[in-house]
């Protein structure tokens, strides 16, 4: 016997969706502290950090990227250093044309018209500073990445202290290719809403990506998805 | 055509026959689907030759079939080039196709350039348009409700929106909503979104008088409203079409940035 399709089934699936990309991220940051262990001491500041790091932490990408369809690029976004002149440490590596991952060039430099300035930036914020998972977006990744993209990232430590924030890029359109199968299920308008009450995705005109739902419309709930760590929550009927 | 950034990107039908008369549909239907927009000059024959995958010969015939079709004309000169002058209507199944390749966040992202663009329209026609003008404008929102099938519905709902357009007196309005209309207004009427739904287009109808009593007043607040809210009602509809529909875009390939 069959039964109608439920909200909670979709707070299931959506659920366990996000967990599986965090998971993921996490393991990819465990993986990350050793390797950086592994070749720096506890002196090192970021940018030797980040050097000696590189090649391993591309290998690791690349796995990382190749277990996670729907993410576009991760890596580690170093705090900055102390001398507000000294460049940025960003070791990003995107998905290139033909299955290839690139490494993802910022504006590193303070002096740079196309600097990245990342520290205010609440992907880098929460994780780094307040040492808790993070989502971020949907925004627009201007002298980023330069997409409109959803950002998910965690504490990168290493010799025991933050060293800054790993994590992972999801372009709005492939979360949304990855997402509408199991939003259209639910029964009714709903929509992901994340802290600050955005859809990220939407299975109705009335509930668009980007949109703040500043009020709860009439007759619909929040159902919070626990494998974002409760950072998202489902709105529906 | 996979190079362009449009709402409705690669139209290269898998399988699809690479001689001239496979090449000429397939231009036909991205031209009707907006991915080369009435008026705009098609990249020079090598380029497209390229694209496609085939020779510049085989290019060349489809070229000649689209002319012999009247939806192409090539000038010659300094500003020569071959240029789109008529739009065919799609398929429903080409509609179909198109909506499913297109996001929700790609068609809302269409809506709020549209909301941009047609209500500055709006405004500035209220703001500049003189009463002939209004006249002209009341005439063409009137050819709505005497047209007969989906084409001639969208080539009404077009013109009304391209008259509107000249009211504003600003060629580079002009320009981006016949690129706007041109991914659109096809879709819209095709029968994948609109379909069979007569009373639509007495919906539609209704709301260009709106516009029009709004422009005669010069009312320019009210005209970008009513707009703005015309807007809305168009490409909710693409977008809930577009969901019930339930095909997702197949992922594309990753070009270098």
């Amino acid at each position: 016997m069959t039964r109608d399709p439920q909200p909670d089934d979709a707070v299931v699936e959506l659920s366990g969706w996000f967990a599986c990309v965090f998971d993921g991220i996490e393991a990819m940051n465990r993986d990350f502290t050793a390797l950086i262990e592994q070749v720096s001491t506890p002196d090192d500041g970021v940018a030797r950090l980040a050097e000696s790091g590189r090649a391993a932490l591309r290998g690791r990408v690349g796995r990382f990227l190749g277990e996670h369809r729907s993410t576009d690029g991760a890596g580690l976004v170093f705090a900055r250093p102390a001398d507000a002149t000294s460049p940025s440490a960003i070791e990003w590596w995107v998905r290139g044309s033909g299955g290839d991952i690139d490494r993802y060039r910022f504006g590193t430099d303070p002096a740079a018209a196309g600097f990245y300035e990342y520290e205010r930036l609440e992907w880098f914020v929460r994780a780094y500073r307040d040492g808790r998972p993070c989502i971020a977006g949907p925004y627009i990744d201007y002298l980023g990445v330069d997409q409109y993209i959803v950002t998910l990232t965690v504490q990168a430590v290493a010799h025991g202290r933050p060293i800054g924030a790993a994590g992972a890029d999801i372009r709005v359109s492939d979360l949304e290719r990855a997402l509408m199968p199991i939003m259209r299920r639910v029964p009714g308008a709903a929509a992901v809403l994340n802290t600050h009450d955005a859809v990220l995705v939407g299975n109705s005109s009335r509930l668009l990506t980007g949109d703040r739902i500043a009020e709860i419309p009439d007759g619909f709930r929040l159902t919070p998805l626990p494998g974002s760590h409760d950072l998202l929550r489902l709105l529906h009927r | 055509m996979s190079d362009r950034n449009g709402l409705l990107p690669a139209l290269a039908e898998d399988g699809a026959a690479a001689n001239g008369a496979g090449i000429a549909d397939r231009l036909a239907s991205s031209i009707a689907l907006g991915v080369f927009s009435l008026g705009e000059r098609l990249p020079t024959e090598v380029d497209l030759a390229r694209q496609f995958g085939v020779a510049v010969a085989t290019l060349r015939k489809a070229l000649a079939t689209l002319r012999e079709h009247g939806l192409v004309e090539t000038r010659r000169g300094r500003f020569g080039g071959t240029f789109v002058v008529r739009a065919p209507f799609p398929s429903d199944g080409e509609a179909a196709d198109a909506l499913a390749r297109a996001g929700v966040v790609d068609l809302r992202d269409l809506h709020d350039e549209y909301v941009a663009v047609g209500s500055a329209v709006a405004g500035l026609a209220a703001t500049r348009a003189v009463a002939s003008g209004v006249d002209g404008l009341a005439e063409v929102a009137a050819r709505m409700p005497r047209a007969r099938t989906a084409p001639e519905r969208a080539t009404a709902d077009s013109r009304f929106h391209i008259e509107l357009a000249v009211l504003a007196q600003s060629p580079r309005l002009l320009r981006s909503l016949l690129r706007l209309q041109s991914e659109v207004s096809s879709l819209y009427w095709s029968g994948a979104v609109t379909g069979t739904d007569v009373t639509v287009a007495g919906a539609v109808h209704a709301e260009h008088l709106g516009i029009v009593e709004a422009v005669r007043a010069g009312n320019a607040h009210r005209a970008e409203r009513l707009m703005t809210e015309h807007v809305h009602d168009c490409v909710y509809r693409l977008i809930d079409a577009k969901i019930a529909l339930g095909r997702e875009p197949v992922a594309t390939e990753r070009s270098t940035r």
